[in-house]
């Protein structure tokens, strides 16, 4: 554990004395915030992997007008993110997570700053050329899970690699394969709403899996899971990233799900705390 | 951009979200397009349909009568005679009336000057304003009338711009072929002619019988008052049943299918006509069947002969009339019926005094030597069923839808006389033929009053077009001869072809003002859907973008499914379509085929009148102009949903 004398690890100090005081204050709930801060905060501790950097964030900032208000969803915001790497962004709604989420996803630009992937800046791409990145390198899976209610899960697993030019038999047996993977092999002729919740957010980290992308963003995946799914989902994400090294990027409320990750990165309005 | 497959597949998916509102859309558009596609299948059926009935009853032509304008002043119908016009005519009595006396003197014979009828009667209800001796009208009764109306006649044939010669040369600039002569039907009736049935010559008074005083009454009565004309075989050719002259054993004739089963069907079980003319054409067909080639026999009597028919027949009723009057003396000479079918009148009873006698044959050597004696004689003349007509009564065209139709398809050209094909007439040996003497009439003749030169002709047109231009140029519409500036009055012959041509282009215009607005509408339906649709798809493009898809993808979805729903309303607009005009056909068709034949007096064809014919372009055109509209209209909600970053849709999670 590193716990150098940087801010950053300061901070997680103060966590850890603030934690230890309210116990012996007998301030058990504010106790235990204290330890949940600092069990979050202590899992920034780990070392940063020697893999890759795949995705590197640079001063980003994000401002949105809603109404007549300006909005800052992220301030300055600097991160690096390593191949095969399970981050877990947490923080409280509205505290610029899923803005952070978005742009790493590539689906939103920053207002200010830069985001690299494959040593290039995307936010200078134009939209078909993130389009293509989209399509070749990230997965998404979605608290709501947004399977096509009318398509089979054969069907719901293959729309990402419709977009591609990959032949009809090349996507036929990557379903099969994924479906197989995500244990759903024998579902693969139902609709969603003939699966489980599980059920459907398996089927939709097989859609996002399709493309055999570099990097998974989860936002909520569990979000509308109950434990024993919600685990089973984490689960699901942690083989991707051992077996496939995929690095997978999750935006969570759930501390249990957070303390699985590699690393935590906590947001407060805006900024990474 | 999306491979059709895939795009297909995502895009049906749409087409079950909204699925209510997406019905609703299509059944509407459907059902407008629907409609514009059955009343074109159907109208096209009814313009192709109307065509060939014109065509049959023009026989693939388009027929128009001509008739020259006569300017009045030459038959003197004028309201007013002028100075002028009464001194001709006392000037032309006078010479008459010398030319007879110098007639008489020359053949011995004692002149009568009492028995002169002055061709001028004074007129009290002529304006005192005029003078006395041109207070005046015309006495019809005096032979002198004729004979001057039949001189005028022949010196305005003379210097007359509209003979048939002059006709001929108009018509070349319009392509006009044919002209066929149409025998003025005034003239037509044989005198004293009596129609024998079940071997009885009927003998009773041979007035006009004309039923309801219409064309169509003297027509159905035309046998009965031997009212024959020729017309051209080609004129005649739709009502014929028999077309070969070859073994026939009379005058061949076409008449009327109502008389016909009047006056002979009896024997053959025909009824009267029903008056449901759903049922008319199977009765029709009955008539057709059981009496072609039926032949009929009339007894025409001469001027002398009916003078003693006449005398038969008055001095009954005067024997009648005085059987209780003791002091009534009968006449001396009186005749009796001939007994057996024109057989001699024979003389019954003869008790003149020899001065008597001797008056009577001085009367007779008079009537010799002026050329006016007519011996007593009688012709029977057969006539042979070679075709019929059905003649239509005219009835309020806004009785009834029926009536309506009838009206509007009805022919203008009408006659009150059977038709006796010229041209087959011809091939008749001359035992078969009209007797000379059957056809003689007193006065001046046809030929004098009415010039084969001035009399009507129809002529031939190979599009309505033409026969339009020759109308409008050249004549005057038949009902305004009186008023008529141009030197001839037609009228279209055989069928209304101008008038169906005319309703042919007011569906065009119609179809020019309907198309738009449907299209509009259609427009409009397909536009509040889909931007409805894209709306509530916002989320779904959204991740499609997310997962990569390009803007490219998504317009190939979208398209897809604009496409898709533009082949949804197609299809069942084209069925349903098709399928009204089909029902529309099969409720109307029979009745509109019955309707026409009668109203165009095709009654020996099998024709049908369809209101289905889906070979319109029009009906096949309405598919890809279903397609266009829906594009159009997809594109503004189209383009705003391709355009819309997606992570506006993401955001508002």
């Amino acid at each position: 554990m590193n716990l150098g004398g940087d801010g950053q690890h300061d901070d997680i100090r103060r966590h850890g004395v603030e934690a230890f005081l309210r116990l012996f204050n007998n301030d058990y709930d504010a106790a235990m915030d204290a330890i949940r801060q600092y069990s979050l905060r202590s899992t920034d501790l780990r070392a940063e992997p020697n893999t890759p950097v795949v995705i590197s964030v640079q001063h980003v900032s994000r401002a949105y007008k809603r109404g007549a208000t300006r909005v800052t969803a992220l301030d300055d915001v600097s991160l690096d993110i390593h191949e095969g790497e399970i981050i877990a962004l947490t923080g409280a709604s509205g505290s610029g997570k899923s803005t952070l989420l978005q742009i790493l996803g590539c689906v939103d630009r920053p207002s200010a700053g830069s985001v690299v992937m494959d040593g290039r800046d995307v936010t200078r791409l134009h939209d078909a050329a993130l389009s293509r990145l989209r399509r070749a390198k990230i997965g998404f899976v979605f608290q709501s899970f947004y399977l096509q209610p009318f398509l089979r899960l054969v069907d719901n697993v293959a729309v990402p690699a419709m977009f591609t030019r990959k032949s009809v038999h090349d996507i036929d047996a990557s379903v099969k394969e994924l479906v197989a993977r995500v244990g759903l092999e024998d579902r693969i002729d139902h609709l969603p709403k003939e699966l489980s919740g599980g059920q459907i957010q398996r089927a939709a980290i097989a859609r996002a899996l399709i493309n055999n992308p570099d990097i998974i963003i989860a936002d909520e995946p569990t979000g509308n899971l109950d434990s024993r799914s919600s685990q089973s989902v984490v689960d699901l994400l942690k083989d991707i990233r051992d077996k496939l090294g995929t690095t997978i990027i999750i935006a969570t409320h759930d501390g249990a799900i957070a303390a699985q990750a590699d690393r935590v990165i906590r947001l407060k309005d805006g900024v990474i705390v | 951009m999306i491979r059709p497959r895939f795009a297909v597949k995502l895009a049906r998916t749409k087409l079950r979200s909204r699925r209510g509102m997406l019905i609703a859309s299509v059944a509407i558009s459907s059902i407008l397009f629907a409609a514009f596609i059955a009343c074109a299948a159907a109208f096209t059926g009814a313009e192709k349909s109307a065509d060939l009935f014109v065509k049959k009853a023009g026989n693939d032509m388009y027929l128009v009568m001509v008739q020259p304008v006569i300017p009045p002043d030459v038959l003197l119908y004028t309201r007013d005679l002028t100075a002028a016009q009464i001194k001709d005519i006392k000037a032309f009595e006078a010479q008459y009336y010398a030319n007879l006396r110098a007639q008489y003197k020359a053949a011995g014979v004692a002149y009568d000057a009492s028995q002169e009828v002055s061709a001028l009667m004074p007129d009290a209800l002529k304006p005192t304003t005029l003078p006395e001796d041109q207070r005046v009208s015309l006495n019809f009764r005096s032979p002198v009338v004729d004979a001057f109306r039949a001189q005028r006649m022949q010196e305005y044939l003379k210097i007359a711009p509209n003979t048939l010669d002059k006709l001929k040369l108009t018509g070349v600039a319009y392509g006009a072929t044919g002209y066929y002569s149409v025998a003025p039907t005034l003239f037509s009736l044989i005198p004293n002619s009596h129609t024998i049935l079940d071997d009885r010559e009927d003998l009773s008074v041979a007035d006009m019988k004309s039923g309801d005083s219409t064309s169509y009454g003297y027509q159905t009565h035309a046998i009965y008052n031997s009212s024959y004309e020729f017309d051209d075989d080609r004129l005649l050719d739709r009502y014929l049943t028999t077309r070969s002259g070859a073994n026939l054993k009379g005058i061949p004739v076409v008449v009327s299918a109502q008389e016909a089963a009047k006056l002979f069907g009896k024997s053959f079980g025909i009824g009267t006509e029903p008056k449901d003319i759903n049922k008319q054409r199977a009765w029709l067909a009955d008539v057709q069947q059981k009496l072609n080639g039926y032949t009929y026999q009339v007894c025409t009597r001469n001027s002398t002969e009916q003078a003693m028919l006449n005398k038969i027949q008055q001095d009954y009723a005067d024997t009648q009339n005085h059987r209780d009057d003791k002091n009534y003396t009968a006449p001396a000479l009186q005749y009796g019926y001939p007994t057996s079918p024109c057989g001699d009148i024979v003389t019954t009873q003869d008790t003149r005094s020899a001065a008597e006698k001797k008056a009577a044959d001085v009367l007779v050597q008079n009537q010799k030597k002026l050329g006016t004696y007519v011996p007593a004689a009688h012709y029977l003349t057969t006539f042979q069923i070679v075709g019929f007509m059905h003649p239509q009564p005219y009835s309020n065209a806004t009785a009834s839808v029926t009536s309506y139709l009838q009206n509007l398809l009805s022919p203008q050209a009408f006659s009150i006389s059977a038709m006796v094909p010229r041209q087959m007439y011809d091939t008749l040996p001359d035992d078969l033929k009209f007797s000379g003497g059957a056809l003689t009439t007193d006065g001046p003749s046809v030929a004098d009053m009415q010039p084969s030169q001035l009399s009507p002709h129809v002529l031939e047109f190979k599009t309505v077009a033409k026969a339009r231009a020759f109308l409008d140029t050249e004549t005057c519409p038949s009902s305004s001869s009186d008023t008529c500036k141009k030197l001839y009055t037609a009228a279209p012959y055989g069928s209304n072809y101008l008038i169906l041509d005319e309703i042919g282009k007011l569906f065009q215009r119609v179809i020019g003002i309907a198309l738009p607005v449907l299209l509009g509408l259609a427009f409009v339906i397909v536009w509040f859907t889909v931007s409805r649709i894209m709306a509530d798809s916002r989320r779904e493009t959204a991740v499609y973008r997310a997962m990569g898809a390009a803007r490219s993808d998504i317009l190939g979805i979208y398209v897809t499914y604009v496409l898709l729903v533009a082949f949804r309303i197609a299809i069942t607009s084209l069925i349903l379509g098709i399928g009204m005009a089909y029902v529309v056909d099969v409720t109307y068709g029979t009745q509109l085929t019955n309707i026409t034949l009668s109203s165009f007096g095709i009654v020996s064809s099998d024709l049908r009148f369809s209101l289905f014919d889906i070979t319109s372009p029009l009906v096949w055109a309405t598919i890809p102009m279903i397609f266009i509209v829906s594009l159009l209209a997809s594109v503004q909600p189209l383009v705003r949903s391709v355009i819309r970053p997606p992570i506006r849709d993401m955001r508002e999670e």
